[in-house]
């Protein structure tokens, strides 16, 4: 009976509003570099505070489903991600983009975050009470481990020098760690700076980094033609897709796995789904960095796979999945329920109905995905006369926004304008942001992994040995490692990542 | 220097660079890097060496940089990154809706390097919608200028 | 729903009837959140604030300004103008910066609009655990000396804080191993990383009612009603009773130097919102004990609080500055 509420917010025309409508706002928000699902959803904790439950929480949906996809349209217009779970979207996206394919990328971007979500949508459906226990078994040391694997990307995000993407990974982990340790309550980096101690968001480095540095490089291009978009075709060829089905497969599977784990969400998952597809695709339809559509495909089914499977724990165990399901449980809170191991025993409904709602979010996803991507298309092709400066006021704003500080829009300044310096001599800007969101995670998962045992690294790894967990992922490292060692030997023959 | 298409400070980029990681090295021993392996200042060492290898590396490498033929800094870039500067250094004290009109309707007439009414415009209405979005639809409260008060 | 707010606004603007403050406020308030959005002093603001925007008939714009265990917030608020329109929303970390050495700045600068409630820790272990009560977990702990773990969340955190008075009660060696917040940690503990836990009773309340953890001993004077047949920590350890009640505790405040007809209507606002049934009802539900209190009598709770705590953690060894040179005196 109670899966009967599945059809709930397909059935009831009000529901079925506040989820299209989310999912609408949701692209839109996702899209604004600055505006994060999280803000957006915490805001529509106190705006529906009178309303009941259920459109509440249709409308919460919407707005995360639509906003993790959303990221990518700035991602591949703008070469500038509306979100950090679209940074992988923008390696692939923007060259396509550039080659007049923006049409076609989003009309891939959307078909790949539809399966990814409804993929998501099953996993909660039909596993989430074991997803849910295999995901709290990993321990402090298995999310070190995982940290390691995606730090391992460092290698595809370089660019033509592993050293400078290796500098840029140092550099971005050291700027993670800045501010208050959170386990001692040091402070590091910040000498004696109190605005420092709250730590620099990675999201100002990243609008600092991709924004104002790429805004920067394309006015030096001012001159140059703007590119004309084909536009004729948004929905990708039946070929395409059954070319790209077993990668976005493998890739919504990755992404729920991340998006259950409660140390991690839909940016990592996006991340390393791209990791993946570059090692497990032979013949790209372009090199990799050059506009493959496997390096949007795989990115984008991940991060909205992660929407479902962040809330595996949520909807289960009362664990919050990601950074945007610890805002729905306060919702809940709010809302006068209890969320915890409880709430799908004492009431179940609720599973059921968000299984439908997501379902329904993600169907509204596809058609305004596909409805709106010729519009959307168009705005590669305004001037950059006046696209530039558009861009860079969205860039102060957006980071603003973040925790309505200046020092950050400084940072973010002063990131931008080092970024353009560097670029100019090659470097990278993706390992920095690579390193600022790896980086705390490896620093606090090695140390609590360490203290675990006595303050003994020998005692901890030999604690791994012991675990099946980690030695699965100790197997991925050294798999992978072994295997980018010999496709390292090829890479000369891979052309650098191409300069806009 | 035998590399091609060297840009001018290429081989001294990585002297700053060097520079840098070792600031990062610094703090990571005042922090305890070395005392204990789960101290403060274990990964801020390990990052801050990683970066001076890098530094060396990059120094003696051959990777100079991609080569466009185009000039590093057109005098274009580098009137819009001052205008922005001026921009954030005018928003505490003008308030947000001001400079970013000005700077808008400057940034947009350099670039077209015209006077027009057209650049107005798109500034007034650019401010307009991010009124609307950020100030009214995410309520953040942007900077009024303190000069107003 | 609707018209009992609105009575509720009716009702406090017939009481709050300061003749200087009726033109007060005279644009938007706003309010600062010392923790990120989710967390707990997240939730309590955004569901107080609806109350009180109906009886201040005004809208208080929330923001969450986290970092630096509150010090970013705190130091925001001290920096804007003493009008009463720029509230803090904070929990009680504010009154431990001076002590671990994070900032100068506590809530002695500020005037209490309200202390809304306190919360109630528990000590939880592992459910595969064999112990029973307290004084198990005390014994085991005893006879294998840094072995056990504990789940912390770092300095000055309620972990932290009721692992120093077990330890002052009892000395008792173990590995602490902090986490970025209690929910994390309650999730290491389950998964078997950790082996116990003291956390806050809103926290673990819903773990523990699905037996996924177990709750060992509650830290306070007597059994708290929405844990029932959890034994106080004063059963097996009496000594704890000179620390009692503690608690973490979430409220409302303004700078010290804002005008007092300004922290008049701000004071009758949040009683009013802070009284409202369905934010009582949920707050009791999370295992909070209601304050609502203000002014003179929630600066004495803020002191008394500061000096129990301040003075734990220096016998602890854990505090880098002793409270003594703030003038902090010993309970």
């Amino acid at each position: 009976m109670t899966a009967g509420h599945l059809l709930t917010s397909w059935l009831d025309p009000s529901l079925f509003a506040a989820t299209a409508l989310g999912t609408l706002a949701g692209i839109w928000i996702g899209a604004i570099p600055g505006l994060s699902v999280t803000m957006a959803v915490s805001i529509l904790v106190s705006f529906t505070f009178a309303w009941p439950l259920e459109p509440a929480l249709a409308l919460m949906a919407g707005v995360f489903t639509g906003g993790v996809y959303g990221g990518s349209r700035s991602a591949i217009l703008l070469n500038i991600p509306g979100a950090p779970a679209a940074i992988a979207t923008a390696l692939d996206g923007y060259p396509m983009a550039r080659r007049g394919e923006a049409g076609a990328a989003i009309g891939l971007t959307t078909l790949a975050s539809f399966l990814g979500g409804m993929i998501g949508v099953a996993a909660l459906a039909l596993g989430a009470p074991a997803i849910a226990e295999v995901a709290i078994l990993f321990a402090p040391r298995d999310y070190l481990l995982l940290a390691v694997l995606g730090l391992l990307l460092v290698g595809s995000l370089s660019g033509e020098s592993l050293a400078k993407g290796l500098f840029a990974a140092g550099l971005g982990v050291t700027l993670g760690v800045v501010g208050l340790d959170p386990m001692t309550a040091e402070p590091r980096f910040t000498y004696g700076s109190v605005a420092l101690l709250g730590g620099i968001p990675y999201i100002a480095a990243m609008i600092g980094f991709f924004g104002v540095a790429e805004a920067l490089a394309q006015l030096r291009l001012a001159d140059a033609e703007t590119v004309r978009q084909r536009i004729g075709r948004i929905v990708p060829p039946r070929a395409a897709l059954r070319r790209h089905l077993p990668l976005a497969l493998r890739a919504s599977g990755i992404g729920v796995a991340i998006g259950a784990l409660p140390g991690t969400g839909g940016d990592i998952a996006a991340l390393m789904a791209y990791d993946h597809a570059r090692r497990s695709t032979r013949t790209p339809t372009h090199p990799f960095g050059t506009g493959a559509e496997e390096g949007v495909v795989a990115p984008e089914a991940a991060n909205n796979a992660a929407v479902g499977g962040a809330y595996i724990p949520m909807l289960t165990l009362g664990i919050p999945g990601d950074a945007v399901t610890a805002v729905l449980i306060g919702a809940l809170y709010v809302h006068g329920l209890k969320p915890g191991p409880m709430l799908m025993i004492e009431t179940p409904h609720l599973f059921w109905f968000t299984v439908g709602n997501l379902t329904l979010a993600n169907v509204a996803l596809l058609a305004f995905g596909l409805a709106g991507a010729r519009a959307f298309a168009r705005i590669a092709e305004v001037p950059r006369a006046v696209l530039v400066p558009l861009i860079l006021v969205l860039s102060v704003v957006g980071t603003f926004a973040i925790r309505n500080s200046l020092a950050d829009v400084w940072w973010m300044l002063g990131f931008g304008i080092t970024g353009y310096a560097l670029r100019l001599y090659g470097f990278q800007p993706g390992p920095i942001i690579l390193g600022m969101i790896l980086g705390p995670l490896m620093d606090a998962s090695w140390r609590r992994a360490v203290i675990a045992a006595g303050d003994d690294v020998l005692g901890a790894a030999v604690e791994a040995t012991e675990s099946a967990i980690s030695l699965v992922l100790i197997a991925a490292i050294v798999l992978i490692a072994l295997r980018s060692f010999s496709w390292g030997k090829g890479r000369k023959a891979l052309p650098p990542t191409p300069h806009p | 220097m035998a590399e091609p298409a060297a840009r001018p400070g290429a081989r001294l980029l990585s002297l700053p660079l060097f520079a840098a990681a070792l600031v990062v090295v610094l703090e990571g021993l005042r922090l305890g890097g070395l005392d204990s392996p789960s101290s403060p200042g274990a990964f801020p060492l390990l990052a801050g060496l990683t970066m001076a290898g890098a530094a060396v590396a990059i120094g003696l490498g051959r990777h100079a940089g991609p080569a466009d033929g185009l000039k590093p800094l057109p005098g274009r870039v580098a009137a819009t990154m001052a205008l922005l500067v001026g921009f954030v250094a005018a928003m505490p004290l003008i308030g947000f809706h001001p400079a970013a009109f000005l700077f808008l309707a400057a940034a947009i007439s350099l670039s077209r390097r015209r006077l027009s009414l057209g650049a107005v415009l798109i500034a007034a209405a650019s401010v307009a919608a991010v009124h609307l979005v950020f100030r009214l639809a995410f309520t953040v409260l942007l900077p009024e200028g303190t000069l107003w008060r | 729903m609707l018209t009992r707010r609105t009575l509720g606004a009716l009702a406090a603007a017939a009481l709050a009837r300061p003749v200087a403050a009726q033109a007060w406020p005279p644009r938007d308030l706003t309010g600062i959140i010392m923790w990120g959005a989710g967390g707990a002093t997240d939730v309590v603001a955004r569901a107080l604030t609806p109350h009180v925007e109906a009886a201040l008939g005004a809208k208080i714009v929330l923001q969450n300004r986290p970092g630096g265990v509150g010090a970013i917030s705190v130091q925001a608020v001290h920096a804007a103008p003493a009008d009463g329109l720029t509230l803090l929303y904070g929990a009680e970390n504010p009154q431990l910066h001076k002590v671990l050495g994070l900032a100068q700045i506590d809530y002695a600068d500020f005037f209490p609009v309200n202390v809304i409630a306190r919360g109630v820790g528990v000590i939880v272990a592992n459910r595969d655990k064999p112990w029973t009560g307290l004084k198990a977990l005390v014994d085991e702990i005893s006879a294998n000396p840094g072995r056990v773990r504990m789940g912390a969340t770092g300095p000055g955190g309620l972990p932290h804080v009721i692992g120093a008075m077990l330890n002052a009660v009892t000395p008792v060696r173990v590995i602490a191993v902090p986490f970025d917040g209690e929910g994390p940690g309650l999730t290491a503990l389950q998964g078997g990383h950790v082996d116990f836990m003291p956390v806050g009773v809103a926290a673990a309340a819903e773990h523990i009612r699905a037996g996924r953890v177990k709750p060992l001993a509650v830290v306070n004077p007597e059994p708290v009603p929405s844990l029932p047949g959890v034994p106080p920590v004063t059963a097996d350890f009496p000594g704890f009773a000179r620390y009692l009640p503690w608690g973490p505790f979430y409220g409302v405040w303004v700078k010290r130097e804002t005008p007092a007809p300004v922290r008049a209507r701000l004071v009758e606002a949040f009683r009013a919102g802070a009284a409202n049934p369905a934010f009582t009802e949920l707050m009791a539900r999370n295992g909070n004990v209601m304050m609502n209190i203000a002014g003179e009598e929630a600066d004495a709770f803020l002191k008394r609080w500061q000096s129990v705590t301040s003075w734990l953690l220096q016998e602890a060894g854990a505090a880098k500055r002793s409270p003594e040179e703030f003038g902090i005196p010993r309970p």
